[in-house]
């Protein structure tokens, strides 16, 4: 069952439509990934599932309690991190997160969160969050939207300003957390690290959502491809072609996406004296995926 | 509502700025009995040594800042993001910036205190002090028409600064009616002499505040009004402005 539902939710700024009958579920332990452009309504979705912003129609509910602008109890079970962290200059980390646990009668363990989310070295102790720099801003608010043991943890560009130790322990940390249950919406513009992340993707554009799925059923139309390396790419591409398999010559190396499986193109190679030096298996790309998608919504409005 | 309140005070008590406001308003008393000789009387003492001017800056600036410094740190958003209604985020709000109000108060005092002990020890708060009564008597009138000032003041501070989301316009404001007195007063005698009805308007009825305690016939004199219709227009004025300023944070999306 959907732990939060939102369903058929509109919102417009005069004549613009910020989010058009916006649908879509994030059920508990599952990684969902809020996709799309600047500016096509993933903060405005988020912000009206925190209930920071009225909505003109349609429902959003959490774990079966309403959410709108005016009554928002469900919210006690859902962390946020919306856009940049909410940080009081003149606090430590560690009053952070007391500050934040005091709405909670179950907080996470401080020492526990902060080791998780790397708050807890000599870079963070005393001193006060305005002599802090972007990333470990970044962290704290991370483990500021985590501290009151949350159901749904919503998260809008959680990467910003984080090196990439940090971005891989983070995903590590989402991951430990959704497998013990807790439901993530995530947006963010670093599709490589998303797609190593999300269960689930929701492409928004121009305030609709054009797709929802599965990673596993996104990619599924995607045939997989393979970069080869010959000691004749151009003859390679050649004889590609006259299988009548969807071959272009990319950055260099032959791209054939339009064969059965590898061992053919392997034989057909072999057989034409064609030296394989290297092959690389491509499989699906949510940057080119969503890239070819938008592409095709805008075409088609 | 009580997490509420914690979490304000929690805020408050980690900022170094409230320790500075507090040392000064003890000291500000303190430094114009020490500085000026003129000073070193019992008039001195029941108006709290002209604290109140500086208690009332303070109270202006910590009311300006208590909903304009949640959008500039971009606190804002997880504080309306939770389960609390904003009626209960908003009321916590007042009553941290009244509690700062009196923190301050208390320390003017203190400095007052300290001050009469050095310069004007002579001085008896316990006589008759004028028509009003004791010297006690005086200075905790003092104490409730400055504060009754002030929640009006701060009402218009936390009126402006949510429809501009800045505190900086507010605090302008703030000043103007406090050290402006001359000026408003000017502006009120004019409306008034263009249209008798205009004697409703907020600057003659804050004026009216500051003179609370005056014999009843020389202040009907100068205000128009009784001192009983003075406090019924100042509560209906109040309802007005801290009910709009709820209203645009109520409605506010973030």
């Amino acid at each position: 069952m959907a732990l939060l539902e939102v369903k058929d939710v509109s919102k417009q700024y005069g004549r613009k439509k910020a989010m058009d009958h916006v649908s879509f579920e994030v059920a508990a332990g599952h990684i969902v990934g809020l996709i799309g452009p600047n500016g096509a309504g993933k903060s405005t979705t988020m912000r009206a599932i925190t209930g920071l912003m009225s909505y003109s129609s349609g429902q959003i509910t959490f774990d079966g309690q309403p959410i709108t602008f005016s009554n928002h109890q469900a919210l006690d079970k859902i962390g946020n991190l919306i856009e940049y962290p909410a940080i009081y200059p003149n606090l430590t980390a560690l009053e952070h997160l007391k500050l934040y646990a005091m709405d909670t009668k179950t907080p996470a363990d401080f020492q526990t969160l902060m080791k998780k989310t790397q708050i807890d070295g000599d870079n963070f102790g005393k001193r006060k969050a305005k002599q802090f720099s972007l990333g470990m801003k970044q962290r704290l608010g991370i483990a500021i939207a985590l501290i009151r043991n949350p159901k749904l943890v919503i998260l809008d560009e959680p990467m910003n300003g984080l090196d990439p130790q940090s971005v891989h322990d983070l995903r590590a940390l989402i991951r430990e957390l959704a497998d013990d249950g807790v439901a993530f919406l995530i947006s963010s513009h670093l599709l490589d690290e998303l797609q190593k992340l999300v269960d689930d993707v929701v492409i928004i554009n121009h305030g609709k959502i054009i797709e929802t799925a599965t990673m596993t059923a996104f990619f599924s139309h995607d045939k997989t491809r393979w970069l080869f390396d010959t000691s004749d790419n151009r003859a390679a591409l050649d004889l590609a072609k006259s299988r009548a398999w969807a071959a272009t010559l990319t950055d260099g190396h032959v791209e054939i996406d339009g064969a059965d499986n590898l061992q053919q193109v392997i034989t057909a190679f072999n057989d034409a004296g064609l030296i394989i030096t290297a092959i690389q298996t491509v499989t699906g790309n949510l940057e080119k995926s969503l890239l070819d998608m938008l592409a095709n919504d805008d075409k088609g409005e | 509502m009580l997490t509420l309140m914690k979490q304000e005070y929690y805020k408050a008590v980690k900022q170094s700025r409230l320790y500075i406001w507090l040392a000064l308003s003890f000291i500000f008393p303190l430094a114009i009995m020490a500085v000026f000789k003129t000073q070193r009387s019992g008039e001195s003492v029941v108006a709290f040594g002209q604290g109140t001017l500086y208690v009332f800056l303070a109270g202006i600036i910590v009311t300006a800042l208590s909903i304009s410094q949640e959008f500039g740190f971009g606190t804002i958003r997880p504080l309306l993001s939770r389960r609390f209604s904003r009626g209960m985020i908003f009321a916590s709000k007042l009553l941290l910036n009244l509690s700062v109000y009196l923190a301050l108060f208390v320390a003017a005092f203190l400095g007052t205190m300290l001050g009469k002990l050095l310069f004007v020890s002579h001085f008896d708060l316990n006589q008759s002090f004028n028509a009003i009564g004791t010297g006690w008597q005086v200075m905790g009138l003092t104490f409730i028409a400055t504060l009754l000032q002030m929640f009006f003041i701060a009402g218009l501070v936390l009126l402006i600064t949510n429809l501009v989301k800045s505190s900086g316009a507010a605090i302008g404001l703030g000043v103007v009616m406090i050290v402006g007195t001359p000026i408003l007063s000017s502006i009120s005698a004019m409306l008034i002499h263009a249209a008798p009805i205009l004697k409703w308007n907020p600057f003659n009825i804050y004026l009216g505040l500051a003179m609370l305690g005056m014999p009843g016939s020389a202040y009907k004199a100068v205000v128009h009004f009784s001192q009983n219709t003075v406090l019924s227009a100042y509560v209906v004025y109040l309802l007005m402005m801290y009910g709009a300023a709820y209203l645009i944070f109520k409605k506010r999306s973030v």
